[in-house]
This record gives C-alpha cells, structure tokens and sequence, in this order.
C-alpha cells in the first residue's frame, strides 16, 4: 500500500480523537440501548481495524534495505503505487492484504548473469535498468560536441540473444529469392552481462564552421552491468536469371552480391551510476569490444551508434 | 403516578435522547472517512478501512435520525398525557 505519511498522521489524530468521543457517549435510556450498540461497534472498528494499522505504518519505516529492489522492480513500476511514490513521494508498504508477500521484499536479488533474457529487456523497457547518459561538456553547445564511449569489458556472459527482424523484412527476404535484385536484411538483439568493465568516454568538441575536432577530453570509470547490442545485417544482391555466379555447386545461389552492410547500436545499463575520471589526452585504454558515438557520422565504420 | 409526572418523565427522556441524537449528528467519527480517502493511502487494507468507516458513517447517521424521532414520539406523548381528561376510578 502507498499512504502519504503526513495526512496518515493527521488521519490518526482525528481517530484518536473521535474514539475518545464515542467513548464518552452514555446513556441509561432503553431506548438509546441500539444507538449505543451501534456506538460500541463504530469504536470496536475504529479502534480495533483501522487505528492499529496506521499506528504500524507510522511507527515502521517505509520499506527500505530488501525492499529496495522491490521498489525499483518491474512489477512496482507497473503498479498502481509507482507514481504515487515517485511522484507524490508517497511512502509504501506491504499489505497484508495483497496476499503473499512478493519475492524480491524478502530475498536477495538473483546475481545479475543469472537473469534471463525475457526479464532483462521487460527490466530495461519498464525503466528498472538505467541507460549509462553519456557525458556532456556544459560549456559548449550540445550540437558542437560527440562523445564517444569505448568499452572494454573484463568478463562477457552472453545472456541471450533474439532475432528481431520485423514480418516486413522477412517477407522482403522471401522475395528476394525469386526476384532479380534481392534485399535482406537481418535484425538481432543479443545482450550480455559485462563485469569489471572499462568504460571511457571522450567528449569530442568540433568547431561548428569547419567541423573540425578542437580538443578531445577523455574520461574513465570501472563497473558492471547489461548491455543491449542491436546488430543489422543487410546485403543487396542482384540474382540473374541464368545464374551469374561462376560455381561448380549446382545448388548454390547464383546471387551476386551488390552492397553489403553491418552496423550495430547499443546502450549499456550500469549496475550503479558511474563516476568518470578524468584521463590524460595520451593515456593508453585497453581494446574495446564496443565503440559507441553519440551521434551518427560518415566514414566511422566499427562504430556503433548509442541507443536501441 | 399522576399524568403531570409522567408527562415530565417523558419530557426529560426526550431531551436526553434529542442531546444523545445531536452528539452523535456531530461527532467525528461521522466525518472520518473523508480523511481516509484514496488522497491519504491507497491499497486493499485502506480501501477495507475506509468502507469501515463509511459503514460507522452510515450506523451512526441512522441512530441520530432514530433517537430524534423516538424523542418526538416521547415528546408527543407527554403533550397527549398532559391535555387528555383525567379519568377517576369509577367506585
């Protein structure tokens, strides 16, 4: 349950109060003996329900330590309780009445590369997992600036991986292999769990007339957490009708392959906010598995650009 | 017990039941549920306790409206006793 603790505290005043009303109401009158029943009864519920349960919430603290997780878990955020505490600053606690008390109150949360799949991207879609916001120089204007975030993880463990190429493209795909020029175009979501990663991002700041780099500030920091990587594989092919592949295979596709393309996009989720460190313009960082800009540009092959 | 008594008798009851009626028209248990409402707390056991009290509400608002009318009722009956003849046992 979600209460505001203030007007809790002031409805237990007015309780309080009102019991030592009904309290006071006597009467010898026979016939006052069923209004005094009713009164006996209003006092018994008020009394005995409803005024030890806000004496409870506002003795406890809100829920906190285990229940940490469970304020940031999925299922939380998609409660009806979820804006009132985020927005409102409502406090929250378990009802008894919910029925059983959810899991993730009362057990520690499962290791990070035991999660699956499914539970990572419902995580980063109801916004359990925050995306790493890139860094930003406030001196200059958002447009005269990218930054770039290399990241060099220290051990990799595949969560999972899914293809995520829309019915469009796999019927485009379908076609292309009765069709004289063919379109295919492959979409996959894999994510992992990366420790000890090296993150280094370097905030390029570019002359806004001549596009060219003025400066360079590099800057560092050491977690873990999930990243998303979203790979797109396309290959235009032309298919001449009497096969214009020279092969000794009969079987095999006489397609001539036209333009080939492999881009990727990520965002990486960190388990806690990270703090950069300043690093010298000339220090040396290790190989990264993923390079990330912020903005899209030509002739930056490798790269991938930042957001799924 | 001669009329004049009892109709006096009547006459007290009234006013204490009418006093009971309107103590309980204006105690705070009557108005608690407004501050109990989905602006306070939210869930299964806040919305169990508000219906409680909006149920205390409801009792207590009948037994103010049945006090009155029983004290009426008392009162005209002390008026009837008070203009009705005296009857004398017939010896």
């Amino acid at each position: 349950m979600a209460y505001d603790r203030g007007r809790l505290d002031a409805l237990r005043i007015a309780m309080t109060a009102a019991l030592d009303e009904l309290s006071r109401m006597r009467s010898d009158d026979v016939a006052a003996a069923g209004a005094l029943r009713r009164v006996g009864e209003a006092r018994r519920l008020i009394g005995d329900r409803c005024l030890p349960r806000i004496r409870d919430l506002l003795d406890a603290d809100p829920l906190s330590a285990g229940g940490a997780s469970w304020l940031n878990s999925c299922p939380f955020r998609q409660s009806v309780y979820s804006q009132l505490v985020r927005l409102h600053h409502w406090e929250f606690a378990v009802d008894p009445l919910d029925g059983p008390v959810p899991a993730a109150v009362v057990e520690a949360a499962p290791e990070p590369w035991t999660r699956t799949f499914d539970d990572v991207t419902t995580a980063i879609r109801c916004g359990e997992l925050v995306p790493l916001i890139m860094p930003m120089d406030a001196h200059h204007p958002e447009q005269n600036q990218i930054t770039t975030v290399e990241i060099a993880p220290g051990t990799t463990t595949l969560i999972g991986n899914r293809d995520v190429t829309s019915n469009w493209l796999k019927t485009l795909d379908y076609a292309s292999d009765v069709s004289w020029v063919g379109w295919r175009e492959h979409h996959e979501l894999s994510v992992y769990y990366l420790s000890d990663v090296v993150v280094t991002a370097t905030i390029w700041v570019v002359d806004p007339k001549t596009h060219e780099v003025l400066r360079g500030e590099k800057s560092q920091t050491t977690t873990s957490g999930f990243i998303a990587v979203r790979d797109k594989e396309r290959t235009i092919e032309a298919n001449p009708p009497g096969g214009g592949d020279v092969s000794s295979d009969p079987n095999a596709s006489p397609s001539i392959p036209l333009d080939h393309e492999h881009v990727y996009s990520g965002t990486f989720y960190p388990d806690t906010a990270p703090r950069f460190e300043p690093l010298p313009p000339d220090a040396t960082t290790s190989t990264p598995t993923w390079k990330f800009m912020s903005k899209r540009l030509p002739l930056t092959e490798a790269w991938g650009t930042w957001g799924t | 017990m001669s009329t004049a008594i009892l109709a006096e008798q009547l006459r007290s009851r009234a006013r204490h039941l009418r006093h009971l009626s309107s103590t309980i028209a204006t105690c705070r248990a009557i108005g608690m549920y407004a501050l109990a409402g989905p602006d306070t707390w939210v869930g299964p056991t806040p919305q169990a306790c508000y219906e409680s009290l909006l149920d205390v509400r409801r009792h207590l608002q009948e037994q103010h409206e049945l006090l009155a009318r029983t004290a009426s009722a008392m009162e005209r009956r002390a008026a009837e006793l008070e203009t009705a003849p005296i009857r004398l046992p017939v010896s």
